[in-house]
């Protein structure tokens, strides 16, 4: 995973600190550029992503087959209706950015929540990467994915976040582990699933999750520069 | 083990077990009690395989993977049960990580993974397990608490590996250097690497441990890197093309050796064939004084080393007031701030007589290693704080000090042995301080021996002839350097000295104290003690590394200095301390004086404002100042946002150029003059570590004239109300991002209002809403940063 595949897109970054065409000074636009240079230098993106065929329990719900991995809720039931198999991803950027923030918040509350949505916006750029990874995979077998869908999503529970990290082993492979609160660290982490559908299942794909999500205008996740996966 | 030869460890459990039918993401352990007949089989391979060693199927059995305490007695009777069955020689009860981060970046608490690892490490011994391999380790601190909790509650032999990336440091960024100082001076039986990558690529990695463990090297590769693409996880080393490459870590000097992910029972026949065929190689121990933290190394040896001083509350209010609320941000700015002026490690004081000094001590520390990677000395008079802090340092670090009483002997010297430290040694005793550099020499004779005693090896005694006041008496200075000559070249051991004492009462101390610091270094002082935000004392240590050959071809003093010149007045103001730059000057070039202060501050420009503050002081009373120029400013600023001229960052940047000029008045002689509106505590709250909205409140706060105390995040309810008793705090804010954190929120308040606590609450949060807020206690929910200046103003009265 060379890590010159990864780019933060500026204006991304301005997004996730609300910006919505105020003038930006020369200092300012200093800072922004700073912090992101610093997050691309301090970041050890890395992810990982296995597919799964899709079954379904005595309930009806998707399961992961092979794990004993029982996906629930109706939510998570309607996103993957339709769907044969079921890619589990997981990306992060890793420790050492994470002190990087720590320490930034010390310096300046500013800088911090700039670095905060520059990092934000990286890692969201190695999921995309990686999501493109599986989808490649799903399209050279015939299938077509959907969108990242994640525990925590409408009534998916984050309790399951222990489940979708556990079959990726996570822990060993990537470095993220779980609160008992069901936080990621490093917090920078995103995990999800795509749903692997028949290619004439009329399944449309493209898009982050937060471009598809219902609550994309209110989310106040985004308005603080956080995915809502953390 | 067999003393004259290697110990072969047998390979992979979890692949073994994938291959029979466990599923991805199941726990592997429990497979003890459901499939006992298929554990056995996998370690009767290996037994015949030729492993001395069977690594028991006890890796995740903690009790908060398996759920109860009970079941990980069962879980590792069984396992260890099911190793003897196959025919071991000897059981290795197996401990691999928590599964939790430990804090500051996670939030689980170096004791919460001590008692985890002894629950194991009892269950074990009462199994009759023959040894401890602790494994898989990302995290120093963890494996610390792991090797800690063998330990002391056991008397196994106990051997611990960390997994390294392909970059070479472990996942929290430990290289393989550090962690074989680290763990072979806690006393580890062997220390090594496990997991990672394949054998070729971890050669260089085995090659660093070698070169810095005491204790034998030990090393569990994988058979290469997964290959996942397709979905399915396959290894690619041949049990040849192992078995080679461990040979060759064999001959490089590694006596203990086995496999881990997808390395199968034929890997390890040929790697027993690879023993068979070779003797041990006899290796030197290395005798290197050296430092760590988890992430970085400090080795002065044929150099000098800095060590900060300036985090100790002596003479110091700031650092007082920090550690008296427990609000460490000034503190933890002051080890920033030495970091970059090139200090190499910091020492860390919080001696105060009327506070919990372990207690304060131990968070600092933990504080401080979020963000600093420069290795601690940790400096106190109380050995409970001493042992308290050493505990939660992940690192080898240095403890200040033992002397030559045997008080003090008796009671640090067990502590420096436990914790795998390096101490300072005071040349004082009894008797005092004795006055000629013989009898001083004396003294260090005598902590050498005694440290010995405990098996602490020379290499890790620093001994400090210290340093008395010239103006009282002037023939002291001359004894001091002598004795630093003396321990030196007759103990050949390496010293410390701090150097600020000599200039006492005299005026312009800095040229004293400089002058005497290259003196010391040229008596063969190796780490100075002293303020490195000093610029003509860092100036003294580039040019000594010139001089004594450590800065090769004088290539770092060049770089610096070529185009520099030193001129100290306009570096250093009365207290010592640095003039603080918070910009790269003012490009504008336009004179702080000649704009007003609501442009400076509506434009961000931190640099102009300290200028136009002082200039307004000249005229205004410091309230005017805070009143009628900052207080409006930050309230444009504000109204600015709301009306989205600004968006956050611009608000922010405005927020501190505030900021600078509210420390303006504060640093300035007429601060008593300026009252505080009121103190207000902040925390994110117990479980959850998102601080980032909590941070901007602060920010905003502060620039309303509020005093703000930040607990930091992962706070538990029981310092949040201890603190806002203490400090008599009128107005709490508590943060909190999930859903899952949220109820840590009502469990504060309710602690709270048990406590008596005469304080409103204020939350906030992402997930918050008004009738959530209502739902967990709280008296105010805060929308936002603005939205919590109001409500302080409300309950301030203002």
């Amino acid at each position: 995973m060379p890590g010159s595949d990864f780019t933060i897109d500026k204006s991304e970054v301005l997004r996730y600190l609300g910006h919505r065409g105020q003038e930006i000074g020369a200092e300012l636009d200093r800072l922004i550029e700073e912090n992101i240079q610093r997050c691309v230098e301090s970041a050890k993106p890395l992810y990982f992503w296995r597919v799964f065929p899709l079954t379904e329990d005595a309930g009806g719900q998707p399961e992961l087959e092979g794990t004993g991995v029982v996906l629930r809720g109706r939510d998570i039931k309607k996103h993957l209706d339709g769907a044969k198999k079921c890619v589990i991803m997981a990306a992060t950027l890793g420790t050492d950015v994470e002190r990087e923030m720590m320490r930034a918040g010390r310096r300046s509350a500013t800088e911090e929540v700039i670095l905060n949505a520059a990092c934000t916006a990286l890692i969201e750029s190695v999921a995309d990467v990686c999501e493109r990874e599986a989808a490649e995979y799903a399209r050279s077998r015939g299938f077509v994915t959907s969108y990242r869908y994640s525990p925590g999503y409408g009534d998916f529970p984050l309790a399951q976040q222990r489940e979708v990290l556990g079959v990726l082993d996570a822990e060993t492979r990537l470095g993220i582990m779980l609160t008992d609160s069901m936080l990621m660290v490093p917090k920078k982490s995103v995990s999800a699933l795509l749903g692997l559908y028949p290619e004439d299942s009329g399944v449309r794909r493209g898009g982050t999750s937060c471009d598809r999500c219902e609550n994309r205008e209110t989310c106040s996740f985004r308005k603080e520069g956080y995915g809502c996966e953390g | 083990m067999r003393a004259d030869g290697f110990t072969l460890f047998d390979g992979a459990m979890g692949t073994e077990l994938q291959k029979r039918g466990l599923r991805p993401g199941a726990l592997p352990e429990l497979l003890n009690l459901t499939d006992p007949d298929v554990v056995r089989a996998v370690h009767a391979d290996y037994v015949a395989a030729g492993a001395d060693v069977i690594t028991a199927n006890t890796f995740g059995a903690n009790s908060r993977k398996l759920g109860s305490v009970e079941k990980v007695e069962e879980v590792i009777s069984t396992g260890v049960r099911l190793a003897r069955e196959a025919g071991a020689k000897r059981v290795a009860l197996d401990l691999g990580p928590t599964g939790a981060m430990l804090a500051p970046l996670g939030t689980m608490s170096f004791d919460e993974a001590y008692a985890l690892f002894k629950e194991q490490v009892l269950a074990g011994v009462r199994a009759g397990a023959d040894l401890a391999l602790i494994e898989t380790m990302s995290d120093l601190l963890e494996a610390k608490a792991a090797l800690l909790a063998v330990k002391e509650n056991s008397d196994l032999p106990v051997f611990v590996t960390m997994t390294f990336a392909q970059d070479g440091r472990t996942f929290l960024g430990t290289s393989p250097a550090v962690a074989a100082v680290t763990l072979s001076s806690l006393g580890a039986d062997a220390v090594g690497i496990n997991c990672s990558l394949g054998p070729e690529e971890i050669i260089p990695f085995v090659n660093e441990m070698l070169a810095w463990s005491t204790a034998p090297v030990i090393v569990q590769p994988n058979a290469g890197l997964p290959d996942a693409t397709s979905g399915e996880t396959v290894y690619h080393v041949t049990p040849e093309a192992f078995a080679q490459a461990v040979g060759r870590m064999l001959d490089a000097g590694v006596s203990i050796a086995g496999g881990c992910c997808g390395t199968t029972p034929e890997h390890i026949r040929l790697l027993r064939a690879q023993m068979d065929g070779r003797t041990p190689l006899k290796r030197e121990t290395p005798h290197k004084t050296a430092f760590t933290s988890s992430q970085r190394l400090v080795c002065p040896e044929g150099g000098v080393a800095v060590i900060g001083e300036r985090i100790n509350p002596t003479g110091k209010k700031k650092i007082k007031e920090a550690l008296r609320a427990q609000s460490f941000d000034y503190i933890l700015n002051e080890a920033i701030n030495q970091e970059e002026a090139g200090a190499e490690l910091l020492d860390v004081n919080a001696g105060l007589p009327e506070i919990d000094e372990p207690g304060t001590l131990t968070r600092l520390v933990t504080a401080l290693q979020a963000v600093t990677p420069l290795p601690l000395q940790i400096d106190s008079a109380d050995p409970a704080a001493i042992d308290r802090a050493c505990r939660v340092y992940a690192g080898k670090p240095i403890i200040n000090s033992v002397n030559g009483k045997e008080e003090s002997l008796s009671a640090i010297l067990p502590l420096v042995k436990k914790y795998g430290a390096a101490v300072v040694g005071l040349t004082l005793d009894e008797r005092g301080i004795p006055e000629t550099a013989e009898e001083r020499l004396a003294i260090a004779e005598r902590i050498v021996k005694r440290a010995g005693e405990y098996g602490i090896p020379k290499e890790d005694v620093l001994i400090d002839c210290l340093t008395m006041t010239a103006s009282t008496n002037q023939k002291l200075a001359r004894e001091t350097l002598r004795a630093v000559h003396l321990v030196t070249e007759r103990l050949k051991v390496k010293t410390v000295l701090g150097v600020s004492n000599i200039s006492f009462g005299l005026p312009n101390r800095e040229l004293i104290n400089a002058a005497f610091l290259a003196a010391a270094f040229g008596e063969g002082l190796t780490m100075p003690i002293l303020n490195p935000l000093s610029q003509r004392y860092m100036d003294v240590v580039a040019a000594w590394r010139v001089l004594s050959g450590q800065d090769g071809n004088a290539q770092g003093y060049i770089e610096t200095y070529v185009n520099r010149t030193t001129s100290y007045q306009s570096y250093v103001n009365k207290d010592g301390g640095k003039v603080m730059s918070t910009g790269g000057g003012d490009p504008s070039g336009e004179a702080g004086n000649d704009v007003d202060i609501m442009s400076i501050v509506l434009s961000g420009r931190k640099m102009l404002i300290e200028d136009a503050v002082k200039e307004a002081l000249k005229e205004k009373a410091p309230m005017e100042v805070v009143n009628g120029l900052l207080i409006p400013a930050i309230n444009a600023a504000g109204d600015r946002f709301e009306r989205g001229q600004f968006f956050l960052p611009q608000l922010m940047a405005s927020a501190e150029t505030v900021k600078l000029g509210f420390d303006v008045i504060r640093d300035s002689a007429r601060s008593g003059e300026v009252t505080s509106k009121g103190k207000i505590l902040l925390a994110t709250v117990k479980g959850d570590i998102h601080d980032i909205g909590k941070n901007i409140v602060k920010m905003l706060l502060q620039n309303y004239g509020y005093e703000i105390v930040d607990l930091g995040r992962d706070v538990p309810p029981e310092l949040i109300v201890e603190v806002t008793l203490r400090e008599k705090i009128r107005l709490v804010g508590l943060s909190a991002l999930m859903t899952t954190t949220v109820k840590a929120m009502g469990e504060t308040i309710e602690k709270l209002h048990e406590a008596g606590a005469d304080c409103k609450v204020m939350v906030g949060g992402a997930v918050l809403s008004p009738e959530y807020a209502k739902l967990v206690g709280a008296d105010y929910y805060s929308k936002d940063a603005q939205e919590s200046a109001r409500i302080a103003a409300e309950v301030f009265g203002k």
